[in-house]
């Protein structure tokens, strides 16, 4: 980030009794940034959230937005937008009464108001929808009316937790493009929280990995899925299968799996000679063609599991289970339970772990 | 076999509750000798008595649903929200009213604000009617709690009230707007019980000498004949009435838009 973040969580952390479910965590979000905590459940995302939210005060730490310390603020002084898993709709008022409500907290005249919600209502493509009830709604339609809701006063961030995981699949992946459009349009800046990697990735600018109240990584959904700088990160996102190796030549990057040397890796620098790694290596990068610069290992084939156009193919390498995905070729003998291939991947694409 | 036993049981207990509302019924409908007319009910209706008692116990009834509302509404709400662990402990303060016979309440009433009293209360008919409004509260505690914590718990009360401080609103909104509006049916339901209790009603009357519409029914009882009976069936059909209500605007009622959770 160039410019100084907007949105800033400094060392913040949460202990509810014995228990700290926060550790000392910073982050910072750039302006019309749209960033995503993902982590396993229980990891702390939920938590994080609501102290930006003002509905748990942190142990320690501060946050602040574009400057200004809202660490001890009431929520209803902080101007954030809050989209929650169960949609929270107010039952006894209707579409434009729900988007309208936080104008109408503020005191807007109802001139204003009125015209607010019909932006909110097309941006949202339910513009035929104002006078009905929430309960008339589908699932997809509340949580559309719920993020309209939320971003009609203008707020100064938009806090988003697990909005899809209570929508069918269908509806999640269509409505989580439109909440990024969205996002993009209006420029908000926006957390987003999921444990659906899948979505962390495909939505945001940047992610932030968490596992038991740890900060484990933050980067771009890139960076996250090709540079996961620790082992949870790396097994967390993506499907990942791990040799174990030991370490034979720093100079030549070289480490052997059993009996085979592999050449040409990007050892971390804390290694030596006789070391235990692990080499960890994504389903997508192993082929069974050669190209220039390739490693080869000698794998048996255990089951073969075909997906339509991919071909996902469980392997073993010595007693280490991994997996291989290749295109479907009409045009090639399909593979054989128990056959031995030669498997080939680029050494780059493997990553030397030590923890 | 079932079944049979069943219906007979049915029948007694029907027969338990009809019968003698029946024959108050028939008899209040005697009062000129040899036909059925509907005189005693005249001559209570005609009575300036019966309407300034009648009338006065229902702007009790009012004044006493309104505070019952502004009272158990917040505190079943703040108990929900911020204290889920004392709500056994709440629900058994506010069955006390049953267990405490309302002469108990009434006379600790007398004793404490009585006109020696720090806050002498009795002293005026003002105080002695805020007092009486304070007992018919008490009374009606426990439908007016029960029924406003059951609409509580069809709505998710935690989350709604965070999306509503996060668009920024405050207390008062939170409950005027949004909790009060989605519990009116259950606050309803308890108003028109807490209205059947305020109009029979006739101990805390009674002692602290208000004139009320128990009382009433009371004096006529002991010095009329058909007149009570008359009385008594309307007294019944009110109450009745307000069962009727209930169960209308239960009916009324709007579906929570939320599933719901406990
Ligand atoms: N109010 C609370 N009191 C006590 N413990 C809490 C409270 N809120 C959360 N926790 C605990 O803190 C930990 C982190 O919770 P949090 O809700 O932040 O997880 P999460 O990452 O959002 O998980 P999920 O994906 O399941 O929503 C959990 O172990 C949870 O039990
Ligand atoms: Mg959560």
């Amino acid at each position: 980030m160039t410019e100084a973040p907007y949105l800033s969580i400094n060392g913040i952390s949460k202990s509810f009794g014995p228990m700290q479910v926060v550790r000392n965590a910073d982050i910072e979000v750039g302006r019309g940034e749209f960033v995503s905590f993902l982590g396993p459940s229980g990891c702390g995302k939920t938590t994080i959230l609501r102290m930006v939210a003002g509905f748990e005060t942190p142990s320690t730490g501060s946050i602040s937005i574009d400057g200004r310390d809202i660490t001890y603020l009431k929520p209803s002084q902080r101007n954030i937008g809050m989209v929650f898993q169960s949609y929270a709709l107010f039952p006894n008022l209707t579409v434009a009464g729900n988007i309208g409500f936080g104008l109408r907290v503020a005191g807007v005249n109802r001139a204003d108001i009125d015209q607010r919600v019909k932006e909110m209502l097309a941006l949202i493509g339910l513009p035929q929808l104002a006078d009905r009830f929430p309960w008339q709604l589908s699932g997809g339609q509340q949580q559309r009316v719920a993020l309209a809701r939320a971003i009609a006063p203008r707020p100064s961030v938009l806090l988003l937790d697990e909005p899809l995981s209570a929508l069918d699949a269908k509806i999640r992946v269509s409505l989580r493009e439109e909440i990024r459009a969205i996002q993009q349009e209006l420029g908000i800046t926006t957390i987003f929280v999921t444990h659906d990697q899948e979505e962390a990735l495909s939505m945001s600018d940047r992610v932030m990995v968490m596992y038991q109240g740890r900060i484990e990584q933050i980067g771009t959904p890139a960076e996250i899925y090709n540079q996961p700088r620790t082992s949870f990160v790396a097994a967390f996102v993506g499907t990942l299968s791990q040799l174990d190796a030991t370490v034979t030549d720093l100079g030549r990057g070289e480490a052997k799996v059993g009996s085979a040397a592999i050449s040409g890796l990007t050892l971390p620098d804390s290694v030596k000679p006789g070391d235990a790694i692990r080499l960890a290596i994504r389903p997508e990068s192993i082929r069974r063609e050669h190209r220039d610069g390739d490693q080869t290992l000698e794998a048996r084939i255990e089951s073969v599991n075909f997906l339509g156009a991919v071909i996902r193919i469980k392997l073993t390498i010595g007693d280490v289970a991994l997996s291989l995905d290749t295109f479907n070729d009409p045009t090639r003998p399909s593979p054989v339970n128990g056959q031995t291939i030669k498997v080939h991947f680029a050494p780059e694409a493997v990553l030397a772990l030590t923890d | 076999m079932k079944r049979i036993a069943a219906w007979a049981a049915l029948a007694f207990g029907t027969l338990y509750f009809l019968l003698p509302l029946m024959g108050m019924t028939e008899f209040s409908l005697k009062m000129r000798r040899g036909v059925y007319s509907l005189d005693a009910y005249a001559r209570v209706l005609a009575d300036p008595k019966f309407q300034e008692t009648f009338s006065y116990s229902v702007i009790m009834a009012v004044f006493t649903i309104l505070f019952g509302i502004l009272l158990v509404v917040p505190t079943a709400y703040w108990v929900r929200l911020k204290l889920p662990r004392a709500r056994p402990y709440v629900e058994f303060v506010t069955l006390l009213p049953l267990v405490i016979p309302a002469i108990v309440v009434v006379f600790g009433y007398i004793r404490l604000y009585n006109t020696s009293s720090w806050l002498p209360l009795t002293g005026t008919v003002t105080g002695t009617n805020i007092l009486l409004m304070f007992g018919y509260a008490t009374l009606s505690l426990p439908y007016m709690y029960r029924a406003v914590d059951t609409g509580l718990r069809t709505i998710d009360v935690t989350t709604l009230t965070e999306a509503a401080q996060s668009l920024g609103a405050g207390w008062v909104t939170i409950l005027g707007r949004l909790i009060l509006p989605n519990v009116l049916v259950a606050v309803l339901s308890g108003a028109f019980v807490t209205l059947a209790i305020v109009i029979g009603e006739f101990t805390m009357a009674a002692l602290l000498n208000r004139p009320a519409f128990g009382p009433y029914m009371q004096l006529l009882g002991a010095n009329r004949a058909y007149e009570p009976a008359a009385l008594a069936v309307i007294a019944f059909g009110i109450t009745w009435g307000c069962m009727g209500l209930i169960q209308l605007v239960a009916r009324l009622a709007p579906k929570p838009a939320i599933p719901v959770k406990d």
